[in-house]
């Protein structure tokens, strides 16, 4: 008899807290910031009862470097925020890298630049994928395009930072935190990360451990360290792509979306097809590592392609290192928190076919 | 060379490097008060033998490379941060010693915010804040500290108040707070003072052990190079400038017999 | 230019209670030690450490009373202090 896992309703940003919790996630530092409230309001009442912390900060900024010191410690912790609040991340970030230390960041993304608005949209994909602190060092980033997603991801979120000793960034919007939707709440994975050669739990009857990433001498000692960082994100970016296709067995067009946009893609996808355009998606799951092999296959023989965002056209730049000349790549996209219509992508579509 | 040559003298050590500190050179420039900090520091972990359980949280500043010296875990905040890094380590170890070393730059300027939060929230750490009126390890520029006229780098008239404002009292500030526990000044300019700095550093870390709260221990320290000045020079600039407009002593100790 | 000894040993002391040893490769020849010494018995060698720079130096001809003055404002370390036991 198999247990029909029971199917609740959550909202986004409460799966992400929930999904933290059963990760054995016990530490969580956050700020307000709209629209990822729900994530430290939730976590607040949630983490006393599995006796763990939960602290808001003065800033942003004095949380991620919270999660540092909870993470230099052995610790499973996470700080979530939106875009202006993970702006002021940054240099946490690339803090943590530097030190390898494991850390899950949540960004419910939202309108921007400047304070922007309350809404969802995808316009930190740029600083996301790319690195919005000093230095060059990576981190994964999961987009999650559901609530169920949301949940999956977070939890997924936690053993490949034990396990790359790397910063895991979840890639939300407004649009995903705020929707409630039904799932299942995922089971912990069970993995054992030992941080004993490595996290500060004092130097009894061992040498000190020290976290830090100032190298001075000798020399190349910062070199080293980088060349270190660059094998192990050749790693990750072998082993972790994730991404997902949609109908693309004899699609001629090829739509590419990830998060909310691919929802709607999928929506734009059905409209074709009751419209005769056989068109497929393709959904990167991993925005780095990019799952560019994946893409280039998917994308080869397709008349076109079409990239769709909510931003003024960022994911499409990689898109088109990944297909490179093998077809055209087009791109559509609305700003400010303003969602695509998929009444608009099947239009644009249509346009490709007269 | 033992001074009598006629009876065989013992002699017996009854002073030296702290075993909590590692065998190493400290980088500090000639005569900087940082090293007779960490010196005080390290013989209290010897003292109260807490080496294996502190966890030493290290500035951005002169004193960046502090846990090298201390046979203790040790980890580096980004600048202004140690007091965000140590609040995440004391959350997850509540019963190691976890203990906030910082200068001027770090605690009270791109820190403050950090540093009235973390007193505010009364975090069961150690803060000991070294306070050299200047930036040492940038080469000298002016400090949150730094005395009205006091000429650096970056105040090469000398700091004028009504231009840039004037010396910021870390202790008082944080006086005004509910939580802190105890809260001292003190100095390493003379034999005397490091003494006392001494007596304030154990309370800072007896108060963390006992569970009683935030600790703060302020202690003015001669930057030679940073002034442009000898050591001597230096120590005698604390004694006759820094400590009339930083007052030595308890601003605030609940743990105090009434 | 070494500090000129001014201070006299006083004529009681007529024998150290102790010595202090410094390591010169850890002095930094800052100077903080013989000034801090109530009993002027240290002075800037003449000689150079490795790094090129005068360390401080006991004077055994004036007597210590290993009071640690100067292992305690010493910010290096690197002034052990030697207590004479009163051997029979």
């Amino acid at each position: 008899m198999t247990a029909t896992a029971e199917k609740i309703l959550m909202k986004g940003n409460e799966a992400i807290g929930e999904a933290a919790v059963i990760a054995g996630c016990r530490y969580f530092f956050g700020y307000p910031i709209t629209p990822q409230n729900e994530v430290p309001a939730y976590m607040a009442m949630r983490l006393p009862q599995v006796g763990g912390t939960f602290l808001q900060a003065e800033s942003e900024l004095a949380a991620i470097n919270m999660v540092f010191g909870a993470a230099a410690a052995g610790a499973r912790a996470m700080t979530s925020s939106s875009s202006p609040g993970i702006s002021l991340k940054q240099e946490g970030i690339s803090y943590l890298s530097g030190a390898e230390l494991p850390a899950v960041v949540v960004n419910m993304m939202r309108g921007g630049p400047g304070l922007g608005n309350i809404a969802g949209s995808q316009g930190d994909y740029f600083q996301s994928t790319r690195g919005g602190g000093h230095g060059d060092y990576r981190h994964i980033v999961l987009a999650p395009a559901s609530v169920q997603e949301l949940a999956d991801l977070t939890l997924l979120a936690f053993d490949l930072a034990d396990q790359y000793r790397i910063v895991v960034l979840v890639l939300g919007d407004g649009y995903l935190g705020q929707m409630s939707e039904p799932l299942v709440l995922p089971q912990p994975s069970g993995k054992q990360f030992d941080k004993s050669g490595w996290a500060l739990t004092g130097a009894k009857v061992r040498e000190q451990h020290l976290v830090y990433s100032l190298l001075l001498s000798p020399e190349d000692a910062l070199e080293k360290l980088n060349l270190r960082l660059q094998e192990k994100y050749r790693v990750i970016e072998k082993n972790e792509t994730r991404h997902e296709t949609y109908n693309t067995e004899d699609a001629e067009y090829l739509l590419v979306g990830f998060g909310m946009c691919a929802r709607i893609l999928r929506g734009a996808v059905v409209s074709l097809a009751r419209a005769g355009v056989k068109a497929g998606l393709f959904r990167p799951i991993t925005l780095w590592p990019f799952p560019y092999r994946e893409l280039a296959a998917a994308a080869r023989g397709r008349k076109k392609i079409l990239v769709v965002e909510m931003n003024a056209g960022q994911m499409v730049e990689d898109v088109r290192l990944a297909v490179a000349d093998s077809s055209p790549v087009d791109f559509y996209g609305r700003m400010g928190g303003m969602i695509p219509e998929v009444e608009a992508i099947v239009e644009r579509v249509r346009g490709y076919v007269e | 060379m033992s001074n009598s040559v006629l009876t065989k003298v013992r002699e017996k050590l009854v002073y030296s490097r702290p075993d909590s500190m590692y065998p190493r050179k400290m980088h500090y420039c000639a005569g900087c008060g940082h090293g007779v900090v960490h010196k005080l520091l390290g013989e209290l972990m010897d003292e109260l033998g807490i080496a294996e359980k502190t966890i030493l949280v290290a500035p951005v500043g002169c004193a960046v490379l502090a846990f090298f010296y201390f046979r203790a875990d040790g980890c580096e905040a980004a600048h202004g941060r140690v007091p965000a890094v140590a609040t995440g380590i004391k959350r997850v170890h509540p019963d190691h010693v976890v203990i906030g070393y910082q200068g001027d730059g770090d605690l009270l300027a791109i820190g403050t915010a950090e540093t009235i939060h973390a007193a505010n929230r009364g975090e069961n750490i150690t803060v000991i804040f070294v306070n050299n009126a200047i930036y040492g390890m940038t080469g000298g520029q002016m400090a949150p500290t730094s005395l009205v006229g006091q000429k650096t780098k970056t105040s090469p008239y000398g700091r004028k108040a009504e231009d840039v404002g004037y010396p910021i009292r870390a202790c008082e500030l944080l006086n005004t707070l509910e939580a802190p526990y105890y809260i001292e000044r003190t100095s390493v300019h003379d034999v005397k003072n490091v003494l006392k700095t001494k007596r304030a550093l154990k309370k800072g870390l007896m108060n963390q052990i006992e569970k009683r709260g935030y600790s703060f221990i302020e202690v003015l320290s001669a930057c030679p190079t940073g002034w442009g000045v000898t050591p001597k020079a230096a120590n005698l600039w604390v004694a006759e400038n820094m400590a009339s407009v930083y007052p030595l002593g308890v601003v605030r100790d609940k743990g105090a017999k009434a | 230019m070494s500090k000129t000894n001014t201070k006299k040993a006083s004529p009681a002391a007529t024998a150290s209670k102790g010595r202090p040893r410094i390591d010169p490769e850890i002095c930094k020849g800052c100077e903080l030690c013989i000034e801090a010494c109530p009993e002027g018995c240290l002075k800037l060698s003449v000689h150079s450490n490795s790094q090129g720079v005068p360390y401080a130096e006991y004077d055994p001809a004036v007597p210590c009373t290993a009071c640690k003055s100067c292992a305690v404002i010493c910010p290096d370390c690197a002034i052990e202090i030697y207590k004479f036991e009163s051997g029979v």
